[in-house]
């Protein structure tokens, strides 16, 4: 059920680059659509953040990935927790996901920056079948967080930084040199100004505004 | 081109004024608050700098009469009238629009709004509307729009700016699809304040401690959370979006240099968070605006704000903090999608007060599922909160559906909804079915409300003149008699306005 406790304890907590942790807990049933978000936060603290899942809909556990920002204390104290520790959780809340009616023969083309690619490894582990791809910005290859969860014909790693993966350059440098089939659904998760930018490249490619999903992380 | 944004007075059969502006809760009042629409005053702001002739009719703020606003309106010969729209007032725009367009046929109406936005066929089909905007986003839609109108004579088959639904001749309507985008707000401009008559908006507003006041230019539109099933910001096509720092402060201290402002409220839905928010803060600190006596406030959500970014808020000179308390009770909270447990609303304001900060708490009551003892615990919640002094002031409202919202479209669904007259939206009564009597949510109104006068939160007030704090001593000496006539203006809204 949809609820809300301030007894979800904290399973594993593993960190998969220097400012980058998987924080895993328990699920006690929660009930979510993949692409969703929760609030999260220590319990007693005072404090939360959004979240998007990372796990998908058939595991029995619950995964956010974190990355910590300078200034973020809650972010940082999440990643201090031990397993066994409790977290206070709220949700699921948002549409940032498969629409009720989609037909798993349309093409879906995931966009994300950093950690905006938690929803849609959500999306993926829950519906393996449909028919997508990942353009995943990063700043060097080893940001591109569990690469080898995805079919690597489907995932392609745009590097800002270093040219040691798929392409050189920010998602939208690669989006002025790839054409997005006409009727593919797109979804695109990152920082604001992320999503500004990939949605502009987008719209002048000609795909409408109702093909186009958004989620700002912030 | 020439161009009306245009609020008409709109005044019921007890010589109440609807206040119709950010898109927020239609109430009727006697003594009207005036909220300055920021998003639509962007919109001038930039229709001006581009150009356009543009005629800023607030007929509220005025204080005109109805009659007088109309007659100047059609004096003025607007090619273009935009106006801004909610549930509780639709039948009236509707049949002002058609007499609009029957004085001034040529006159292109353009609706905005919530409510138009959430079902834009109807407004198309009970009105003569010519096109309704499917965006809050009003500024970026207009800038464009209008100028391609000006161009186009085919405007109506030819334009494909998104988020339009336009009238194509009688029988024909068209979309140009979802508004969705996400903007970077630093490209529309701050207000002008002169260009809309800052001070009509400057003193009558229940935010404001120290007069004159006004509305900054938002930070943020939307909602960085943009969850609650109630609110307006929330949908699949609203993503918030977040205006620089920077430019943000230059309006501040612009605000305070050349307009001698004494309070600035912001009224984005929910402000900066995290490091953005200790960043204004130090700001605001670096420039040695904490020190020219003005007062800021915000708006916010539980848990959004941790210790110390409210602790460099305190020492920013930040005072009113207005945060929504929907409810105590859990269930309630999840229903409503809130995001946050209720035991950090307790936190957050032990650390709002901590700081010197008054926290203003917003409640309702009414909803479909609220029982007696749901009821209660909000009731004893916010008396226990403001006898402890960890709430300054209060406002307490029906939980209305409205704009369908998600919250509104519940209700409909489960066969919740005990009217779908428009007109009965106006908060003044409960539009729903409940597991108590109307009158149950009144007396719990009234309970609420009347902490103002317990002795008990009387000598809390007092208590904190200890602090030295100037603000203290505003809020028990100066701003108290207005409180008290605000109290008792809501009460008789929600209270006996509905029973007369």
């Amino acid at each position: 059920m949809n609820t809300t406790s301030a007894k979800w304890l904290v399973l594993a907590n593993d960190f998969i680059r220097d400012d980058t942790f998987v924080i895993r807990t328990e699920r006690h049933g929660f009930a979510f659509i993949p692409g969703q978000h929760v609030t999260l936060g220590l319990e007693g603290a005072g404090i939360n953040r959004e979240y998007s899942i990372y796990s998908g809909c058939n595991d029995d556990y619950l995964e956010f990935i974190v990355k910590i920002h300078p200034g973020s204390d809650s972010a940082t104290a999440l990643g201090a927790l031990k397993p066994g520790a409790a977290v206070a959780l709220a949700g699921p809340y948002g549409a940032f996901h498969l629409p009720p009616d989609f037909n798993t023969s349309t093409p879906v083309w995931f966009f994300a920056a950093g950690v905006g690619i938690a929803p849609f490894r959500s999306i993926i582990r829950s519906t393996p079948d449909i028919d997508y791809h990942i353009v995943h910005g990063v700043r060097e290859a080893a940001d591109a967080y569990g690469r080898h969860f995805y079919d690597p014909t489907r995932h392609l790693t745009c590097c800002s930084r270093l040219s040691d993966g798929d392409f050189h350059g920010r998602v939208t440098v690669w989006l002025q040199q790839n054409i997005i089939p006409c009727n593919a659904l797109v979804f695109i998760c990152g920082s604001a100004n992320m999503v500004a930018d990939t949605y502009e490249c987008l719209r002048t490619q000609g795909l409408h505004s109702d093909q186009l999903l958004t989620e700002v992380f912030f | 081109m020439r161009v009306a944004i245009s609020y008409p007075p709109i005044v019921n059969e007890q010589g109440q004024v609807a206040m119709v502006s950010q898109n927020r809760n239609v109430q009727y009042f006697v003594k009207p608050t005036f909220l300055m629409p920021i998003i639509h005053a962007q919109a001038a702001t930039w229709l001006r700098d581009i150009g356009v002739e543009i005629k800023w009719d607030d007929g509220n703020a005025k204080q005109i009469p109805y009659d007088q606003w109309y007659t100047e309106l059609l004096a003025w010969r607007p090619d273009m009238v935009i106006l801004e729209s909610t549930t509780p007032v639709m039948k009236f725009y509707w049949r002002l629009i058609d007499k609009l367009k029957a004085d001034l046929p040529q006159c292109i109406v353009v609706m905005t709004g919530y409510h138009s936005m959430r079902m834009p066929e109807e407004t198309l089909a009970n009105s003569a509307v010519d096109v309704v905007i499917l965006s809050n986003h009003i500024d970026f839609v207009l800038h464009r729009f209008v100028p391609y109108v000006g161009e186009h004579d085919h405007w109506r088959t030819s334009c494909d700016i998104e988020g339009l639904h336009i009238r194509v001749d009688e029988k024909t309507t068209r979309s140009t699809g979802t508004f969705r985008r996400v903007e970077v707000l630093d490209i529309a401009p701050d207000v002008d304040r002169d260009l809309v008559d800052w001070k009509r908006y400057a003193y009558e507003n229940g935010n404001f401690l120290q007069t004159p006041g006004t509305y900054a230019t938002s930070v943020i539109r939307d909602c960085t959370f943009g969850k609650c099933t109630f609110c307006r910001y929330n949908g699949p096509d609203l993503t918030f979006s977040v205006r620089s720092i920077e430019k943000s402060l230059d309006e501040y201290q612009r605000l305070i240099e050349d307009y001698g402002v004494k309070e600035i409220f912001d009224d984005s839905g929910v402000w900066y968070r995290g490091e953005q928010a200790r960043a204004f803060a130090r700001g605001i600190i670096d420039r040695g605006l904490h020190k020219r006596g003005v007062y800021f406030g915000i708006n916010t959500r539980f848990g959004y704000l941790d210790e110390e970014t409210i602790a460099l808020l305190g020492k920013a000179n930040f005072r009113f903090i207005l945060v929504g308390l929907e409810a105590s009770d859990t269930e309630t909270l999840n229903r409503l999608h809130k995001g946050y447990l209720p035991e950090q609303a307790y936190k957050n304001l032990e650390w709002y007060t901590k700081y010197g900060l008054h926290p203003h708490l917003t409640i309702m009551v009414g909803y479909y599922w609220q029982n007696r003892e749901m009821l209660d615990l909000t009731i004893n919640t916010v008396r226990d909160m403001m006898f402890k002094g960890i709430a300054r002031t209060l406002q307490v409202t029906y939980c209305t559906p409205l704009d369908y919202t998600p919250y509104h479209r519940e209700c409909i669904e489960q066969g919740q909804m005990l009217t779908d007259d428009y007109d009965d939206f106006d908060m003044s009564r409960i539009i729903v079915k409940t597991p108590l009597p109307p009158a149950a949510y009144a007396e719990a109104i009234r309970k609420m409300y009347g902490v103002a006068l317990h002795p008990r939160f009387i000598m809390r007030q007092a208590r904190f003149l200890a602090s030295g704090r100037k603000r203290d001593w505003q809020f028990m000496f100066t701003y108290s008699w207005r409180a008290l006539r605000r109290v008792r203006n809501h009460i008789y809204n929600l209270t006996e306005a509905s029973q007369e």
